[in-house]
């Protein structure tokens, strides 16, 4: 028993005093003389420090409902009509999704045919988290004229003319012929065979893009539309503008970007650039002063008890100046987790100078976006994380922080610093306290963190490569 | 290297003894960022002696053998700052924990319990102390409330606790 009038009254002060941080030398002192005096005041002490710990690494939750508070009986009950209202909430939304497509498809082929069609494509591959809005597909499935609405996962359609579609989802794709499709928003990736030149995929906005014996790879939001040429070459027709219809031949490394319909970027071959970063360092609120710029390790923990640590590293883009189209941020694990943890990436949005070691060197308190009570999120950083990646548990192991290409958040932040500086800002997320975090390797050890970009040269004055009226549409 | 049946079973292992590792890591070092750099350390020593590992000793006592090592090697590395507990009280807590640690440990199955009983208001200083981003001194200014009453507070649910365990562990000893 701990009664305030037993001799362990003093202890249990002291242990308060040391467990809250606010115990001076002389509380140390006295602490150490009555645990070495006394192998009763261990007992307390090992039975004080073993509460201390479970209440730190004690994952939040609800206190367990007691039998006479039936108002406290949240638990099971109410959270499994939650999980059932969410699941419903989701199946309608799929469901009025898939009756429009359904609605739209019936709407056009009852104009054309009443009779079934014929098949164009089949289902050739699906993978294990593939999921239709249309309800369950096998792989072999027969496809005839129409949507297939891939909410996530990937699936691969073969058009009978051997022309073969890897959609990503989420995907909207509609089959409109034996040797042609529409792509309303998503991604896929096409390898046309020869015999089945002149596939065709349409898009939003009048776009269709006509393969010409290749592979190629598109996406689209509807107004914006990308195209890739993987192999081969392909022809790009806009025909938004009915009057002045446009033509254009893409050839393997270039890329298209396209906005309602309009060509607003042409870019060459990509180049590829394997950057380190030119700073790194982490801050931790529990040393606010302490410089740790030099220490080989990146780290980032939430976990409050030992105050929050976030990783900063800055990459110099004064050298990049064509369009980035992919980025991949790789760091090397520095430690095993037995539970995976998330982490945000952020942008700093400010091109506020920071520096890395020496004098003025970074640390939690003295970063310029604060509060009274710590680094300030919301100066700090872009509004959203840019993107979200989770540790991967092993030494050594590299951990991918974001791999992206083409039109995204990430993409548009890096391409805003062409020309300067970027920093990227690691957290990790819904913080568990797992006492570890994650820690990198900073590029004071043998595995620096790498960007990684792709950029590529715009092309759109190119001699041969100029959008041209389309044959045929000349007046 | 480890093969991969080899890393599997060691992070199997070390999800369930992790816990207790950190324990005893706080105990030898009673303060919480220090205990956590030397956590991680231990992790990643553990995971490079893996091949040392003789898989007929429990493993949890080869974790805890293996945090004792980096303790010690963290004191000399930090030997000007000042420690709670010097080096001839650390082995005697360390001697008597190898004793005590079964207890403790089903001790400790009492605690969710124990919270459960707390009062409201104390069990959200609790979360605010251990788990909010909160620093003591901003929870008193955001509550009004005067820093030391806080921590007197904090003494006080601390000790409402570990009498509560233990009437708990020994209600269930009488069963």
């Amino acid at each position: 028993m701990t009664d305030p009038q037993t001799p362990h009254d003093e202890l249990l002060t002291l242990l308060a005093a040391v467990c809250d941080g606010h115990a001076d030398d002389a509380d140390r002192r006295r602490l150490d003389t009555l645990l070495a005096a006394d192998s009763a005041a261990r007992s307390v002490y090992l039975r004080y420090m073993a509460l201390h710990a479970a209440l730190e690494r004690r994952r939040p939750e609800l206190p367990k409902a007691l039998p006479s508070q039936p108002t406290m009986l949240v638990g099971r009950e109410h959270r499994s009509w939650r999980i059932f209202g969410s699941a419903a909430a989701a199946a309608l939304v799929l469901l009025t999704v898939a009756v429009w497509f359904v609605m739209q498809s019936t709407s056009q082929d009852d104009a054309v045919d009443h009779r079934p069609a014929a098949p164009v494509a089949m289902l050739s591959n699906i993978s294990s988290d593939a999921q239709f809005a249309e309800g369950g597909r096998l792989l072999g499935d027969d496809l005839q004229p129409g949507m297939i609405t891939l909410t996530s996962g990937q699936a691969q359609v073969m058009f009978h003319s051997g022309a073969v579609v890897d959609l990503t989802g989420p995907c909207e794709f509609k089959m409109t012929g034996m040797n042609q499709g529409f792509l309303l928003r998503g991604k896929l990736e096409a390898t046309v065979p020869p015999r089945a030149k002149n596939f065709t995929v349409g898009a939003p906005y009048g776009i269709h893009v006509i393969d010409l014996g290749t592979r190629f790879s598109m996406n689209t939001d509807e107004d914006v539309t990308r195209v890739r040429v993987l192999e081969g070459r392909i022809e790009l027709a806009m025909t938004q503008d009915a009057a002045t219809p446009q033509r254009l031949t893409l050839v393997a490394g270039h890329l298209a970007r396209l906005e309602r319909g309009r060509l607003v970027e042409h870019l060459g071959p990509e180049r590829e650039l394997a950057l380190t970063p030119d700073a790194d360092t982490y801050i931790n609120g529990r040393v606010p002063d302490q410089s740790l710029g030099n220490d080989p390790r990146l780290i980032a923990n939430e976990w409050n008890a030992s105050g929050p640590r976030w990783t900063m590293i800055r990459f110099d883009l004064t050298h990049v100046t064509d369009p980035i189209t992919t980025a991949r941020l790789e760091l090397t694990s520095r430690l095993v987790n037995a539970q995976p943890n998330t982490f945000a990436v952020y942008g700093l949005n400010t091109d506020a100078p920071w520096v890395e070691t020496g004098d003025g060197a970074l640390t939690y308190a003295n970063t310029p976006w604060r509060t009274d009570s710590g680094p300030n999120l919301d100066a700090m950083f872009n509004a959203a994380p840019l993107s979200m990646f989770t540790s991967t548990q092993r030494v050594d192991e590299l951990a991918v922080a974001f791999d992206v290409a083409d039109d995204d958040s990430l993409m548009t932040f890096l391409n805003q610093h062409r020309g300067g500086r970027v920093t990227f800002v690691i957290a990790e997320q819904e913080p568990l306290p797992d006492a570890i975090g994650d820690a990198w390797d900073s590029r004071e050890s043998n595995h620096p963190p790498r960007l990684i970009l792709h950029a590529a040269p715009l092309v759109n004055t190119l001699p041969g490569l100029s959008p041209t009226p389309v044959k045929g549409s000349e007046k | 290297m480890p093969t991969h049946d080899q890393t599997r079973e060691f992070v199997r292992r070390f999800a369930e003894c992790e816990h207790e590792v950190y324990r005893y890591i706080l105990t030898l070092l009673p303060d919480a960022a220090q205990a956590q750099d030397v956590f991680q350390d231990t992790a990643v020593a553990l995971w490079e002696k893996l091949e040392a590992y003789d898989p007929a000793r429990p493993f949890v006592a080869w974790a805890c053998g293996v945090a004792h090592n980096k303790v010690l090697m963290h004191r000399r590395s930090h030997a000007r700052q000042p420690h709670t507990l010097s080096d001839s009280t650390l082995e005697l807590i360390a001697g008597q924990y190898a004793d005590e640690r079964e207890p403790i440990e089903a001790q400790m199955r009492a605690l969710t319990d124990c919270l459960a009983k707390l009062q409201a208001k104390h069990r959200e200083l609790i979360e605010a102390r251990y788990h909010s981003k909160m620093s003591i001194h901003e929870y008193a200014r955001r509550t009004g409330r005067a820093v030391n009453t806080l921590y007197k507070t904090l003494d006080r649910i601390r000790r409402r606790l570990l009498d509560c365990i233990t009437m708990t562990m020994r209600a269930e000893g009488e069963r």
